[in-house]
Formats: structure tokens, sequence, C-alpha cells
């Protein structure tokens, strides 16, 4: 049986943290140590009103059932169980700390015990606690519409054993829980006060939030901006031992033109943005009036290609592999990635993540092999393809230069740049040769098991939706596996079948940056959702 | 005029009637599944979940039968709900509505404030240096697209100036100032492009007006010219001056889609960008339903100010 304390009170060592839940070490650049710096009381300057730039537009107000759980007004307004913190600026190295959880413990491995803070409520004035919780667990679970239920599904049984302890039971063992549940990404628990669901409904819930977080909800004005404003009796408290948050509100606004929210935040009128272009990083840190937060752990793989294995000539795993062989990623690279990008050779793997094996083959550019593979496969005056792409940046420019690499080597290859919906609708009919997404690796660093949607027989994400069967069985076993060193091993098979099999092409890894004002102190993120509960402005 | 009235109302009729249809239809024909676009990214390979949520939309019923549903609904003030957000349609578009009304008139002001002096002088000064000034600037504010005007102010007032706020909407109620400071860079981009076809017609028509006879008797009678323009030429001249704005309101509907897109701008014209790209087909239709109706409406009241402007026009 292990026990952890989820307060700050105990930090996992590297080995205990990698052993339980595969958090990798990446290094960090020296602005993100400066952003994230504890703060010294004196220092602290509360009041004020940050505004920040999003990407992304919300759905809903209600967490559970939004497809864009990384928007960083649900950290604000709600409290998971447990959550990622960044543990030392110069390894890069995350940690799984508690929010309403005060401790948990595996007393084996399908059982995991949450001892849950005591006192907290909701900004309604109920209570939080294991019933709640417990409620919480299997909505998320069992909502038709939630966008959870997939990572929760393994929960068999959640029980309210006394008012603050929470049992979770899985079907089967389920090694990557812990960061399943404090990933934005996969199974994030934000707990939502269940006396306001009772009185308003879900519709009236959605537009009305009502959580445990820092933040309280204010005003929603739908595709444009949510305002919150500080939660005064939030059950955390800041350096200077009065409660958090210091500032006295938020306020998320969704600028779908990334040009014009850069020039607000040159302006002044915003203070974060998140995910700034690729090309305009070096102007950003070029300006004396900003900062960025850069993230590689968490970085977009541009070009992740995907094939038809139902007919010809993807069905033939030597046409895959000059495929594969034909990106020159170094190229992409310099001509494509604004000096912040890097080649990447192992799909849904990266750096840190369990199974990552850079002995394994990388697929490089070769363009002789490129022609024999396609010699070997009955196609020695080259073959002709169709790339399908989705009609948006940078998928157009990074389109035609794969048509140019391909076409160069003997994959003659029409470009069909399609509109986003029309893009998925071909996916979902299979009507493509080869296709291309962007997407990030960094599932994999929080525990490859996330990457299952990804990588198995008709996985949500799994777009090509190719499939093999021992991949599949592979990836099942590497998600009851209790012992590493066996993860490793078995998630480094699915990366070699991958590989070898040819299933997936990649192209470059570019890492997110997060810029702001130098006026904004002690922001942090979460994994790479930007974290402002602990933030100020600097006078 | 009040069988006109009534007259011109009844013809809108039918117009609704063919708005409702190419609104629907176009809305429908849209390459794109709506119902993939509510499941989000992590479903669409949920068999299930797909069909029970094209059945929920009712995209499982022929399309025919979808338009009178549609129809039936909106004629009692019903438009649905958002597939993306679950508000009520007609609640987006009364919430969205105020600002982009708002930011129109303050567009159509300046295009006024700037057309109709200018548009004078430089029919009073034909051919001098004063007119070929105005002509440039009418001819650049044809020529430049809204959008490229509005970044062009962005960066003149906003990032250099520092004047006035990139982006964004200040409700009224935040006061006055605010307000107006939120709305001027774009009102302005809309308003330079309605301003330079008005400020020609103004030109023309008055160049035009000018050359008639009772202009002459009224200067031959000794009137000062200001009196002879203000009086007797600049109401004629107006008539055709009319029929351009009227005809440049869809217009200006249309630029509010790129312009409150570029400034972040909580209207009716974003919303209708934003339902385009999430398939949000509910809030789309009733988006454009609610602008062609707006058109509708600003084309009748320009047909009863031409009776207002020009006294020998009566409807009978």
């Amino acid at each position: 049986m292990s026990k952890h304390t989820g307060s700050n009170s105990r930090v996992m060592t590297r080995r205990e943290f990698l052993a339980r839940s595969a958090i990798a070490t990446i290094p960090l650049v020296a602005s993100s140590a400066r952003a994230g710096q504890a703060p010294t009381p004196a220092a602290i300057r509360r009041g004020g009103m940050l505004v920040g730039g999003i990407n992304w537009t919300y759905p809903t107000m209600d967490p559970h059932i939004s497809t864009m759980a990384g928007l960083p007004a649900y950290d604000g307004m709600f409290d998971a169980l447990v959550r990622f913190e960044l543990a030392d600026a110069k390894t890069g190295q995350h940690r799984i700390v508690g929010r309403l959880a005060e401790s948990w413990e595996q007393p084996d491995a399908r059982t995991y015990i949450f001892k849950l803070k005591r006192g907290v409520k909701f900004h309604d004035g109920s209570d939080f606690d294991a019933e709640v919780a417990r409620w919480n667990m299997l909505r998320m679970r069992d909502h038709p519409k939630s966008a959870r239920k997939n990572y929760l599904a393994s929960v068999e049984s959640v029980e309210a054993r006394d008012r603050s302890t929470l049992v979770i039971r899985h079907k089967v063992a389920r090694t990557s829980f812990l960061p399943v549940l404090a990933y934005h990404f996969a199974g994030r628990t934000h707990m939502i006060s269940k006396a306001a669901m009772d009185k308003l409904g879900e519709e009236g819930f959605a537009r009305n939030p009502v959580g445990s977080g820092p933040f309280k909800f204010k005003q929603w004005i739908t595709d444009d901006r949510i305002i919150l404003e500080r939660n005064p009796d939030y059950h955390e408290a800041g350096a200077d031992g009065k409660p958090l948050p210091y500032l006295d509100g938020v306020a998320w606004r969704y600028i779908p033109d990334p040009t014009v929210s850069l020039v607000d935040m040159r302006a002044g009128s915003l203070q974060v943005l998140e995910w700034v272009p690729t090309k305009d990083v070096a102007s950003i840190k070029a300006d004396p009036n900003l900062a960025t937060y850069d993230m590689p752990w968490a970085g977009q793989v541009y070009f992740q290609a995907g094939f038809n294995m139902d007919a010809p000539p993807f069905n033939n795993v030597l046409v895959r592999r000059a495929a594969v062989h034909g990106i020159d990623r170094e190229g992409m690279a310099k001509a494509l990635g604004f000096g912040i990008a890097v080649p990447h050779y192992y799909p849904k793997f990266m750096s840190g993540a369990l199974g990552y094996d850079e002995s394994l083959p990388k697929n490089e550019y070769d363009p002789g092999k490129v022609k024999a593979l396609l010699k070997e496969a009955g196609y020695p005056d080259g073959v002709s393809i169709e790339l399908k792409v989705i009609a948006r940046e940078p998928e157009n420019t990074i389109g035609e230069f794969v048509q140019q690499m391909w076409t160069n080597v003997g994959i003659k290859t029409k470009l069909v740049s399609m509109e986003r919906l029309s893009w998925i609708d071909a996916m979902r009919a299979k009507n493509f040769q080869a296709c291309f997404w962007r997407g990030t690796p960094g599932g994999a660093v929080v525990d490859p098991d996330i990457q299952k949607a990804r990588v198995i027989c008709g996985g949500e994400f799994n777009w090509a939706q190719w499939c093999d069967p021992e991949i599949d069985r592979l990836m099942e076993e590497g998600g009851k596996t209790l012992d590493t060193k066996k993860r490793h091993e078995t998630y480094r098979e699915v990366l070699r079948l991958i590989q070898e099999r040819a299933y997936l092409g990649t192209g470059i890894l570019v890492p997110l940056v997060t810029a702001y004002r130098r006026e904004v102190q002690g922001l942090r993120v979460d994994f790479w959702v930007p974290d402002v509960r602990a933030a100020w402005l600097r006078a | 005029m009040a069988r006109y009235l009534v007259r011109r109302l009844l013809y809108f009729v039918p117009v609704i009637f063919l708005v409702t249809v190419v609104v629907f239809l176009i809305t429908m024909m849209l390459p794109g599944d709506p119902a993939l676009a509510f499941l989000g990214e992590a479903n669409i390979h949920d068999k299930v979940a797909y069909e029970a949520m094209r059945k929920e939309l009712g995209l499982d019923r022929p399309l025919p039968v979808q338009y009178v549903i549609w129809l039936g609904r909106a004629l009692q003030g019903d438009l649905g709900r958002s597939v993306r957000t679950h508000e009520a349609v007609l609640d987006a578009l009364l919430a969205r509505l105020p600002v982009t009304i708002e930011l129109a008139a303050v567009a159509l002001l300046i295009a006024l404030a700037i057309a109709i002096p200018v548009g004078i002088i430089s029919a009073t000064r034909p051919n001098t240096k004063v007119d070929s000034v105005a002509t440039v600037m009418a001819v650049s504010g044809v020529a430049l697209p809204e959008f490229f005007v509005g970044i062009l102010l962005i960066y003149l007032f906003a990032v250099g100036l520092k004047l006035l706020p990139p982006s964004g909407y200040t409700p009224l109620s935040v006061g006055i100032w605010p307000n107006l400071k939120s709305i001027i860079l774009p009102a302005l981009s809309l308003g330079l492009a309605l301003n330079a076809v008005t400020m020609r017609q103004v030109r023309a028509s008055l160049l035009e007006v000018l050359q008639e006879e009772y202009v002459t008797v009224a200067r031959a009678k000794g009137l000062p010219e200001g009196e002879v323009i203000r009086l007797h030429a600049l109401k004629n001249a107006m008539i055709p001056v009319i029929t351009v704005i009227g005809l440049q309101i869809g217009r200006l509907f249309g630029g509010t889609v790129v312009i409150e897109t570029i400034f972040a701008y909580p209207g009716m014209g974003r919303l209708a960008a934003d339902s385009i790209f999430f398939r949000d087909f509910p809030v789309l239709q009733g988006a454009v339903l609610v602008m062609a109706l707006a058109v509708l409406a600003c084309n009748l009241l320009t047909d009863l100010l031409y009776a207002y402007v020009d006294p020998r026009i009566r409807y009978a």
C-alpha cells in the first residue's frame, strides 16, 4: 500500500513520482522559472483585474460536458481533486498535488482512497464533501454528454465512506488514474455544486456555474468574454497568509484573430495571452514589455500523417514506409519552425514519456530508400496519392511543403485543402488516402495510457482509423501494469510497432508559448493552461 | 400613405418567405455535419452518440419537414437553441442586436458626417485641388477592404498613438466615453467604405442638380450661393443619395461580420461568423434572418424618406 499527501507539505521524489504517475522531466527555459517564482509576502500586491486572451471559445460553463476543458476560466471557477504543479523549474519536473484532496492512498491496484479537505464551501454556500464528490464523479462517468466519460469508464464504483473519505474502485487495475484525474484533457475532475445543479437545472447551470474555485462566476458574454470575481472565502492561502487569490478578478476574452490579440497585448489591454502563434514568438521575446512562458513539454506536432489502410496504395506497408521516409523533418523545422520547432520522429510519444526510446528506428528522410520501397511495392514509376488537410494555417503551408517533398521522391501528391467539418466527415467515412492533422503528444508525457484514444482501434482521436489488435492488447496491458519498468517495455513495443508498420508519419514539434506582460507576477501554468490563482499585478 | 405602408408590408410576406427558404437551404447545404460539430472531436467515431445527436437536432428528418418545423417555430418567436451553447437563439440575437445596431448607426453617422460636406465641397468646386483630394479619398475608401482599414486603424490609434482600445466592446452602461472609445475604430472602418460611395453620389447628384434651370433662376434672383445649395439644390440632390444609402445598409450589415470579428466585437456579425465556423445552424439561420429583416426594414424606411425629402412624391 502506498500513501501520498496532496498538500504542499510533501513532494514526491522523481523516482517515486515516475513510478506512480510517469510524469516527465523536461527542461524549462529561464522565463518560465521567473514567472512561477515563489513570491515574498512583501512583494505581493493585492487587487486589480487581470485580462487574459484565449484562442478558443467556451461552449458551456458546465465543465463536465465541455469539450474545451483546458480553458483557463474553468480552473478559476472549479477545483479538481488533484492537479499538476511544476515541481522543479530547473529540471521541468511536474508533480501531482492535491487541491480538494488532502491526501490519497492506493491499497491495491484497483482502489484509490482520497481524504478530502474539510470545510470547503462552494460559491453558493453549500458544502463540498465526499457525497458531493461522489455525485460529481458519477455524473462525469455516466452523463451521456460527458466529455470525461471515456477516461472514467473504468470506474466501477464510487463510495462516500464518510464526509471526507472518497473511495473509487476500478473494474480492472488502473495505473494511470491519478495523472488522468489531474490532466485537463483527460479526466480532470472539476467539482461543481450539486445544490446549484438541483436548483438551476442543467441549462441554467450551464450559464450560471457554481464551483469552489478561487474565482466566482460573474458574467459570460457568449463568444466574447467571461468575467470572474474574487472568492473571498477560498480555501487556499497565499504567501501573505491571507486567502488566495490576490487579484480582485479576471476576465478571459475570446479573440479569434491572433494578430489582434497580440496588438491588444502590446497596447496593454491584455496581460496574458495563451498559445501565441509560432511566427510571433521572436518578436514577443524582443519586446521589453512582454515575457514568455515557454512549455517545451507541451508542444504541438504539426504534420501527423495518417493513411487509409483499407485501400491501395497505403494498404501496403511498403508504400507507408516510403511515405514516412519521404518526409524531411529537419528541412521542415528549418523552413517552417521560426527557429523554435524541432524535428519530431516518434508519433504519439515524446521525450520523457514511458516507452520513448531513441534507439528505435526514426524513419528518417531517405529519398533513395523511398524509391527502393516503391519499386518493391510494385510502383517503379512512383505512385499518385491524395493528401487531405484542413484549410487553415499552418496546415496549408505544411501540406504544400509535404506535397513538394513527396512528389520529389516519387509520391505524386495532390493536396486537397478542406473546410474543417468536411475534413472530419471525410475521416469518418474513410474517404481519404493520406490525411494530416495537428496534435500534441503531451498526453504521453502525462501517461501513455492517455494516448490510448489515439492509437487503438476505434479510439476517438484515431483520425485515420488504423487498427492493430497487437497494439490494442499492449495498450490494455500497459494500463494495468504496476511495474514501471514493465510498463516502459510495453509502451516501447507499441512505439516500435508504430514505427515498423509505419502507421503514422510525423513532422515537427513546436513548443507552446504563453505570453504575458511584465507587470504580471506569479503566473503559473497547470501543465499548459494558464493558472492565475496566485498571480498579481505589479504596480 | 397608410395604404402604401400596408401594401409595402404585405409585399414583405413573400419576400420574407423567400428569405427563410434561402436562409434555411443555404445553412443546411453548408459542408460539414452539425451533429459532428456538436458532439465534439472526442466523439466523432461514436456512431450511437452520432445517431442520437442527429435525432435530437432533427437532422434525421427530410429537409422539407425540417424547414416546416423550423418555420412554424420561428413564426411563434422560437428560433431554437444553439447546438453549441444551448442558449435560446432569440436571446442570443437580442443580446447581440443592440451592439450591431449601435455600431452600424455610428458607422452611418460617420459616413454621412464626412460624405455630405465633402461631397458638397467637391461638387461646388469641380476639378479643383479640393475635388481631386476628395476623389482620391473616395477611390481609396472603395478600393481598400474594410478589414485592411480596420487593421491600419488599430496600428495607428491603438498601438501607435495609444488613444483607443485595439479591440473589444464596452457597453453603454459602463459610461458614454468608454463606450464611444470602444466603438470609434470599428465604426470608422465601416464608415469610411460607406462614406466613399455616398460622397461620390452626393457630388454627382449635386453637380447635376446645379445645372438645373431653377438653380440658375435662384442665382439670377441674387440669392447667395450657400442658400442656393442649401435651400434649392441639396434637397433634390438627396433623393439618389438616399437610394444609395439604403442599398448600402445591406453592405453595412455584411461588413459587420468581418469588422466585428477583427475587433472581437460581440455583435450579430461575429455571432454569424462564429456560428458558421461551429456549424451552429439554428444561430446562423436566426442571425441571417434577422439581418435580412433589418435590411428590408431599412429599405422601407428609405422609401418613406423619399416622401419627406421630396414633397412631390406622394404614396397613394
